[in-house]
């Protein structure tokens, strides 16, 4: 499947994750495809990650327990978050074919996180989707 | 590094397929599984994108039944050979006690064979193994392409290029039709498990 | 030291079950020669390989990551902020109406149990605010909110649990989250008018720039939002007034009774 993205929507899906995402906190946000491949990547200016593999592992880590979940007759899980001591990370489906994670320190309580990815994941949709029917 | 489970006297063991991206790592397992289901009788696992791509591994698992007293269980995998998947290629061979390189006959692809190969090289390093230890079995897939006229390159080239210094036992394969593609199996099988002994002597 | 006998037993053993499970195999093309038949692998020593693993089933404790470590062991059987507990805990995992209903409900049904003791009512009505304000702004309360709600949580149980505590050391805490909750409403209030500034400025720049298209109001924008905060602001001011005088008034008795206390001396 192929899509395309133009300035003018790159610049409207940041928008929102500033808005949304980095100025409540969160240290990094980047939206891929289901392949790995970074539409988009964003951070507080911290820390520096190799977001090239991140990139992979995730799309690879999300596949991996999709395919967990059928296994255990799940359509799919609601919740893939990794807690660690400093750093935490959470993962959220757009579509079929988009996932959004977000890494983020102990300042930010979970519950909050998946509001806030929550909303921006509403409003992400209305630019995503259009291009799935191309 | 085989997985021997004293209490019930089981030994795992896992094989990897490495190579370059669309050169036929799949195409093994899924030959492998599609003939053998019967006699296998478990299911093959696979994570890939919606190109068919694989994205993280496949996975075959099936046991050989009790060799010396031991069960073997054999678990195939395969590496996303795609170059910006390194970090998956070498979480997935984090404890792998033997390889098959599939390499692609293609002409147009003897530079990845031999940067993928360089690759898998550097990926057991960092696992501290050695390319010239691990039990390794050579692949030259897609022979089935000459009768379509496509420009493959000639063994001799494949073996400088690939299996010079290694010298491993090596086949010239079809995954798609199956040729040589259980002969590879059962040597790497055979390689492997013969090793995996020796070590725990 | 390799038993040569023993290999090629072993060899022939695996060869013959792989034929049995798999058979010729192959698909007939003919071909099937091997082109090196060495097994190339010459060194024998490798030292990486930690053979002999034994596979006892080993059973790992998980950590209660849940359990307050100062409540731990000192809870009694009927602890009564065992569902407030399970609450506050459900929403720092996912925040729902189902749960800050619920969270608000206990509330409501402890500040009954609890109506003789004002301290532990202040920590009740401190919950109570935080909880309404998450309910109303949702995703767009301040991130630390959360925080605060666990922290004022937390020294609620140190409280309750704690029976040698005096009334002293109670109030040091009990003021040391009301400080915390003073900040919070600052920085809200601080969110808030930047936002409002940001909003001006971004209908100024709307009405310089673009007359004639009128623009979709983009989501979440919070002009409609804006009477729910300040009536949540309100209801957070009132319950600061409200421990504030509470706070006066005990602390002018504690001062009287010492004064006496000294005088009998």
């Amino acid at each position: 499947m192929s899509y395309t993205l133009g300035q003018k929507q790159l610049d409207s899906i940041e928008d929102i994750l500033n808005q949304d995402l980095i100025d409540n906190g969160v240290r990094c946000v980047f939206l891929i495809d289901m392949a790995g491949n970074i539409i988009t990547n964003l951070d507080n200016g911290e820390k520096q990650h190799d977001i090239y593999s991140l990139a992979a592992l995730a799309a690879g880590n999300f596949g991996a327990v999709s395919a967990m979940a059928k296994i255990i007759g799940e359509n799919e899980f609601s919740l893939l978050f990794h807690k660690g001591k400093k750093e935490n990370i959470h993962f959220n489906k757009i579509t079929t074919e988009f996932l959004l994670i977000t890494i983020f320190g102990n300042d930010i309580s979970l519950g909050f996180l998946r509001l806030k990815v929550a909303d921006s994941v509403e409003q992400l949709k209305t630019i995503l989707e259009p291009l799935l029917s191309l | 590094m085989a997985f021997v489970n004293l209490k019930n006297k089981e030994i795992q063991v896992k094989i990897v397929y490495y190579g370059p991206g669309r050169g036929g790592k799949t195409t093994n397992l899924e030959y492998i599984y599609k003939k053998f289901r019967k006699r296998i009788n478990t299911e093959m696992v696979t994570v890939k994108t919606h190109g068919d791509r694989t994205l993280f591994f496949d996975f075959l698992p099936f046991d050989i039944g009790v060799i010396n007293g031991y069960d073997v269980k054999i678990q195939l995998y395969t590496v996303p050979g795609q170059v910006k998947y390194n970090a998956t290629r070498r979480l997935v061979l984090r404890g792998v006690d033997g390889i098959v390189f599939v390499a692609d006959a293609m002409a147009v692809r003897r530079e990845k064979n031999i940067l993928s190969l360089k690759n898998l090289q550097d990926n057991l390093a960092n696992y501290k193994k050695s390319i010239f230890k691990i039990p390794c079995v050579m692949q030259y897939n897609k022979v089935d392409l000459l009768e379509q006229g496509i420009p493959l390159l000639r063994v001799e080239t494949l073996e400088k290029d690939l299996n010079g210094q290694l010298k491993r036992p090596s086949f010239r394969a079809s995954a798609l039709n199956g040729t040589n593609v259980v002969m590879t199996l059962k040597k790497i099988i055979s390689m492997t498990v013969a090793s995996i002994k020796r070590d725990l002597k | 030291m390799v038993d040569t006998n023993k290999d090629d037993k072993l060899d022939s053993e695996i060869a013959k079950r792989l034929d049995d499970l798999f058979g010729e195999g192959d698909a007939s093309s003919g071909e099937t020669s091997a082109m090196k038949a060495n097994d190339a692998t010459t060194d024998e020593n490798k030292s990486q390989n930690q053979p002999g693993q034994t596979a006892d089933d080993e059973i790992f404790e998980l950590e209660d990551v849940a359990s307050n470590k100062t409540g731990e062991g000192r809870r009694p059987a009927d602890y009564p902020l065992a569902e407030l507990k399970n609450m506050v805990l459900s929403i720092d995992w996912e925040i729902t109406d189902e749960v800050l209903a619920g969270f608000l409900s206990q509330i409501d049904g402890l500040k009954n149990t609890y109506k003789k003791e004002k301290i532990i009512l202040m920590f009740l009505q401190l919950l109570g605010s935080l909880g309404e304000y998450i309910k109303t702004n949702r995703g767009n309360a301040h991130p630390k909110t959360f925080k605060i709600l666990n922290s004022v949580f937390a020294r609620l149980e140190d409280v309750v649990l704690s029976h040698g505590m005096s009334e002293l050391e109670k109030k040091k805490i009990l003021r040391t989250e009301m400080n915390k909750y003073k900040q919070l409403r600052k920085q809200v209030s601080k969110k808030k008018a930047t936002a409002v500034g940001r909003r001006q400025a971004k209908l100024l720049q709307k009405d310089e720039t673009d007359v004639s298209a009128p623009k979709k109001q983009k989501a979440g924008m919070p002009s409609d939002k804006v009477p729910a905060t300040a009536k949540s602001h309100d209801s957070l001011a009132e319950a600061i007034e409200e421990l504030k005088q509470f706070i006066h008034s005990e602390l002018s008795a504690l001062r009287q009774e010492l004064k006496i206390f000294h005088k009998s001396k």
